[in-house]
């Protein structure tokens, strides 16, 4: 792309290519027209795979009331539709095994994600139909306050409930990957205590650079990083920056970033966007309904401006290069692009 | 007081094997494409064979990959008692991972040999499950779903079932669905489905259509059985058409033991009309048949099997039908005595489904 903002080096653009790159959250919610229009679906996968993107963990739904399980299916549904059309580009990933026979066979890797846990309907051996269908990992709430226990906008966090207790050991018996993003900070210190398996932050910035709700705390990052899972931030302007900005630079991206390194090391932390295609029906959605957000009209405010979020395959490779100026190893980048998450998958996915 | 058909003669018989025979099955990719066992219809009742004893069976007998059968028109086919019949599945498979893989594509077959464990695909026996919406062919075969019939017995959105006097043809719904199963990988089987909406099917059908469990009707006429039409419009789409091995469907005399003679006359009458590469092995076994037994003699099985009363004699007697285990060297057997090469019976065991699922499974 020639109007891409980020600029990189093509030292940094050859360690993206040659690492297991990933996006832990790409969000492309519901059907289509909703989260992206059915003409960007193919280029912009295609610019992920011209970056060097091996894997794309794909969110077709979300708690909220919007997404019942059979609004769930008739979103995945759509995604498969788009998948088939190009068999040759795209391969489901189950398991660490697929992703190597995905990387072997040229193809990007796809797996999928749901955030919450509406499409489970309390029935715990639905988890295993969601693993099939190519599912990865799922929250443990969104946001609000649910059966298993506190979301992060939720002011007063009782902690993980005896049923989310139970939900987690289903998620490990199905190898389906405990994510605490969007979580209450109790509930998922509780959730990485309950969990006999490695736990990940799929999307949430570092709270002390950021101190947001969909932020995660250092006790949180320690505590992902000691169930050896990684914490992966993401990259809207208004969860890195509460200057709640119009443009995101990778300095702030860096600083997030940065400080998970410094409290944790290289080896538990991720990258996973948030990045939405078209945001119009999401920021139609935040205009028409500011009481969801409890925050005195701050993601309100952020929603007028589209989220302002950098595309993956324009900021990736300048990402990287804030890494090489600050003396990260190349080593270090590939774990951090994507090599600690292939860690979890290999533990925890069968 | 409730029957038990777990000790009729059927399932008391012993099948005699050569140990060439059994040998045989180990070494060929032994397939059998239809294993009933829709729950909780028929698993649940006491006297049902527990799950992995069943499955351990096939394995020790040789079997490498079964087509299991969770759901089935004409029982449940709401969302929920479908996905609960996937479960009890997904659940028992979760049991032992180390013993069975989900296979998805002829790959997987291939690792799941190499690792030991017994391959398992899933297959629903019509079409509720796709809601009228044919992009939900997608969504089954990620589950692991590698065919589906058209129809089951009855007349339905897609065309006719095998028991419509009238043998109506394919629908214009049909026609979509049949290219959505050819989109996504879902093979066609036309088992249970009528004939004129079988012969339409597969000439739509860009792949290869298959009927993964039904006879000859010109050795056992009966609704269930296949006309030559539809045999030779199989194999000429380079499909398979699978044997089954209910009594009642493969010996009109509805016999109380099924004879490795008579599953013989059916093989080699479709050995003669089209050839070794399209014929395969699939038993139509149900593990735990109580519950069906008993629910064909009713007037809604009746209603699904409208054939004067014959299937609800069969229901009364238990439905005898060897299991895929307890028979398949005898059959080897049989087909030795009558010349057949090993290389032959490798390809009836299962070598010929599986060079389809290569073709059409991605």
């Amino acid at each position: 792309m020639n109007d891409n903002p980020y600029p990189a080096s093509e030292r940094a653009k050859a360690i993206v290519k040659k690492s297991m790159t990933m996006d832990t959250l790409l969000s492309i919610a519901g059907v289509a027209g909703q989260q992206i229009r059915d003409e960007q679906y193919h280029p912009y996968m295609d610019d992920c795979i011209e970056t060097g993107f091996k894997v794309i963990g794909l969110c077709p739904s979300a708690d909220s009331g919007m997404h019942t399980f059979m609004d769930s299916l008739k979103a995945w549904e759509w995604h498969l539709h788009k998948l088939n059309e190009r068999p040759d580009k795209y391969k489901i990933v189950r398991t660490a095994k697929d992703i190597r026979d995905a990387m072997a066979e040229g193809k990007l890797a796809i797996y999928f994600t749901h955030q919450g846990i509406q499409i489970f309907e309390q029935d715990f051996d639905r988890i295993g139909i969601m693993r099939q269908l190519g599912f990865g990992y799922c929250l443990l709430v969104y946001n609000s306050q649910d059966i298993t226990g506190a979301g992060c906008m939720v002011k007063e966090d009782g902690g993980l409930t005896g049923f989310g207790k139970a939900l987690v050991k289903a998620y490990n018996k199905w190898g389906m990957i405990v994510d605490v993003t969007h979580v209450g900070e109790r509930t998922s210190l509780d959730a990485i205590e309950a969990s006999s398996q490695p736990v990940i932050s799929s999307h949430s910035p570092a709270h002390a650079v950021a101190p947001y709700a969909r932020c995660i705390s250092d006790a949180r990052i320690k505590a992902i990083a000691q169930s050896g899972g990684v914490s992966c931030i993401n990259m809207c302007g208004y969860m890195l920056d509460l200057s709640n900005p119009d443009f995101v630079t990778t300095d702030m991206i860096f600083r997030h970033i940065d400080h998970m390194v410094q409290l944790v090391g290289p080896d538990y932390v991720g990258l996973g966007s948030d990045y939405i295609p078209d945001t119009t029906l999401t920021v139609a959605i935040s205009a028409a309904h500011p009481e969801i957000y409890d925050d005195n009209g701050y993601t309100v405010a952020a929603g007028k401006k589209g989220f302002p979020t950098p595309r993956p395959p324009d900021v990736y490779p300048a990402i990287v290069d804030t890494f090489l100026e600050h003396g990260y190893s190349e080593e270090a980048c590939g774990k951090i692009l994507g090599g600690n998450m292939m860690r979890v998958f290999e533990q925890v996915w069968y | 007081m409730r029957p038990d058909f777990s000790k009729i003669p059927q399932r008391l018989h012993v099948y005699p094997a050569s140990e060439r025979a059994k040998a045989i099955v180990k070494k060929s990719m032994t397939m059998d494409s239809l294993f009933s066992g829709v729950w909780p219809a028929q698993w649940s009742s006491p006297d049902a064979p527990e799950f992995h004893d069943e499955m351990d069976k096939c394995i020790a007998a040789g079997f490498k990959v079964l087509a299991c059968c969770p759901s089935a028109d004409a029982l449940e086919t709401s969302t929920e008692p479908l996905m609960r019949a996937l479960e009890f599945y997904l659940k028992k498979i979760n049991e032992r991972p180390d013993k069975y893989r989900i296979v998805h594509t002829a790959k997987d077959i291939d690792e799941a040999v190499q690792e030991n464990k017994l391959g398992i695909f899933f297959t629903h026996q019509g079409t509720a499950i796709f809601g009228g919406d044919v992009e939900r062919v997608g969504l089954w075969r990620a589950l692991g779903y590698g065919y589906c019939l058209l129809a089951y017995n009855s007349r339905n959105t897609v065309g006719d079932g095998c028991f419509e006097p009238d043998n109506g043809r394919l629908t214009a719904y049909g026609k979509f669905l049949i290219d959505a199963y050819n989109r996504y990988g879902m093979i066609v089987d036309v088992s249970h489905t009528g004939e004129r909406t079988a012969l339409d099917a597969i000439e739509r059908s860009r792949a290869p259509v298959i009927s993964s469990h039904s006879v000859a009707k010109a050795i056992a006429d009966y609704p269930r059985s296949h006309p030559d039409t539809v045999i030779k419009a199989i194999a000429e789409s380079g499909g398979v058409c699978s044997i089954n091995t209910v009594g009642a469907f493969v010996d009109t005399s509805n016999p109380d033991i099924v004879t490795t003679d008579m599953l013989f006359r059916h093989i080699e009458y479709i050995v003669n009309l089209v050839g070794i590469d399209h014929v395969g092995y699939g038993s139509d076994y149900v593990p735990d048949v109580t519950q069906s037994a008993i629910a064909i003699q009713t007037p809604v099985g009746q209603a699904l099997f409208p054939d004067g009363g014959y299937s609800a004699v069969m229901g009364a007697k238990g439905t005898p039908t060897p299991a895929p285990y307890q028979i398949v060297a005898a059959l080897v057997d049989k087909l030795l005595e009558h010349g057949y090469a090993e290389e032959d019976c490798g390809k009836f065991l299962g070598g010929n489904l599986y060079r389809v699922i290569s073709q059409v499974w991605k």
